[in-house]
């Protein structure tokens, strides 16, 4: 395991907490991730290019109510690791970014509910000692930096050596039907982006 | 609302979805952020107890909380002075009205931010981009280099970019957080408590003309760049299944958009249809 997976996975997974539970100051958009990342290695314009391909492939998942989507942090940031550090070509490191954020999101969504047991703890424990509704917050902050770092660290460092000997021995066809998927990225996105400004009629 | 109070609720507030959970969604960010205002009013077991109450479930679009958090802090201080036996209807009306505020707030704040400042700042952020000589990121990364990324304003160009994207969202989003308390302590109980201070429907709709605007004109000002690029290395076969791929996958995309299907479905299609299609193709 590279330290420079590790730091990068641990600066990733603080980004994350901004996505939902603490700020939400859009610090966590992938393109923003992404851009940070790559200003930090030397390496921008990947940075650039995964982290706004996973924003811009991302954009029609809006997280309303409960819905936990695919978390575009962890797409380009895992991407970005795959390809820096274990030097995985950036069509196919996207595609394994893509699916960590999908399984990703199981994760968030099985804290969430392992969350909704520590109510009645809570509430036993707060109305003896209202202070210490803060070392639960704490908790949960720590609970989802943890398990992202964890998983993006676990996923990199096992996909990262197998994704680049695979590419090495993947049919040809396959290697530019992945470029091509990924060439294809920012043109959906575009796509997207413009349907979703589109201007409706009434609210 | 005291402004020491105020700042204090606005920064808990940021930590509103701190401990989302399925049963009761924001409640423990909800009950973390409106403490010191309980934290004013009770001492003691009191203060549990009402700590306790905000405990039930409650959720919202995060950002539009604060009219919620204004309105209990208000109410919360009046069922403080209140008489006992006024106690209970006044906790009744503090746990209806969050209720009832929770729902239009999520239905504006959902609209606004997430449908629309969040798009609109990447369409800014992209826009201003392309002005300032950062064009080339449709293309692949070993072509991307080749066409001189940082030629004319280097990666201060990219990090203003995103600055201005960044600066468009938050300035709305922190503005209407801070205005939010005030609007909802203010409210007097109304029925709109605060919430209508401000004419949503018409932000968002200027805000969508403006991000549609620049979304179309980063679209169009991409394909010029983008088919200028991909040739700049010679007539590949790479160049040439980018340059296929590019139309047919941003149409694509709007029949897809419209029929509900997340492009990332698109994405793995054209992966399979491009890999088939090239299959026994001798390279």
């Amino acid at each position: 395991m590279r330290v420079e997976a590790i730091w990068l996975c641990g600066l990733a997974a603080v980004l994350k907490l901004d996505m939902v539970y603490a700020g939400q100051f859009l610090l966590s958009r992938p393109t923003v991730a992404g851009i940070i990342l790559g200003a930090l290695t030397g390496d921008l314009l990947t940075g650039l290019q995964l982290g706004l391909c996973s924003e811009l492939i991302l954009l029609d998942h809006i997280p309303v109510g409960g819905y936990v989507p695919p978390n575009g942090v962890v797409c380009a940031a895992s991407a970005f690791v795959l390809v820096h550090v274990f030097g995985v070509a950036p069509p196919f490191a996207f595609l394994w970014g893509l699916i960590m954020a999908v399984a990703y999101s199981q994760v968030e969504i099985g804290l969430r509910g392992h969350h909704s047991g520590w109510n009645p703890k809570i509430e036993k424990e707060v109305a003896e000692n209202p202070v210490a509704l803060n070392k639960w917050v704490i908790k949960a902050l720590a609970q989802h930096l943890g398990s992202a770092f964890l998983c993006m660290l676990a996923a990199c460092s096992g996909i990262g050596i197998v994704a680049a000997w695979l590419w090495e021995v993947m049919p040809q066809a396959l290697k530019l039907g992945m470029t091509a998927g990924y060439g294809a990225v920012p043109w959906i996105g575009m796509a997207v982006l413009i349907s979703n400004l589109q201007p409706r009629r009434g609210f | 609302m005291e402004r020491k109070l105020r700042r204090s609720i606005f920064f808990r507030s940021f930590l509103i979805q701190a401990g989302w959970n399925f049963e009761r969604m924001q409640n423990i960010g909800f009950a973390f952020a409106i403490y010191p205002a309980l934290a004013a009013v009770y001492k003691g077991r009191e203060l549990g107890r009402a700590v306790v109450r905000h405990l039930e479930m409650f959720n919202t679009q995060p950002f539009m909380a604060s009219f919620a958090l204004g309105f209990t802090a208000k109410l919360e201080e009046e069922a403080a002075k209140a008489a006992p036996e006024e106690k209970p209807a006044l906790e009744e009306k503090i746990r209806s009205g969050k209720c009832a505020i929770s729902s239009p707030t999520a239905a504006i704040g959902d609209r606004l931010f997430w449908g629309t400042l969040r798009p609109y700042s990447l369409a800014i952020t992209l826009l201003v981009w392309w002005l300032f000589g950062v064009r080339h990121w449709t293309l692949p990364i070993e072509m991307a280099r080749g066409e001189r990324l940082f030629s004319t304003y280097g990666a201060v160009a990219i990090f203003f970019g995103v600055a201005v994207g960044l600066a468009a969202y938050n300035s709305a989003a922190l503005w209407i957080r801070w205005k939010g308390l005030k609007y909802g302590y203010n409210c007097a109980s109304s029925n709109s408590c605060g919430i209508d201070f401000f004419d949503w429907q018409k932000l968002i709709k200027h805000l969508r003309w403006c991000g549609f605007i620049s979304a179309v004109l980063v679209a169009v000002l991409k394909c010029t760049s983008f088919m200028s690029g991909v040739f700049s290395f010679g007539q590949t076969r790479q160049a040439w299944t980018l340059m296929a791929v590019a139309p047919v996958a941003f149409i694509a995309a709007f029949v897809v958009r419209r029929r509900g299907i997340p492009g990332m479905y698109l994405y793995a299609a054209i992966i399979a249809a491009a890999s088939a299609a090239l299959y026994g193709v001798e390279f």
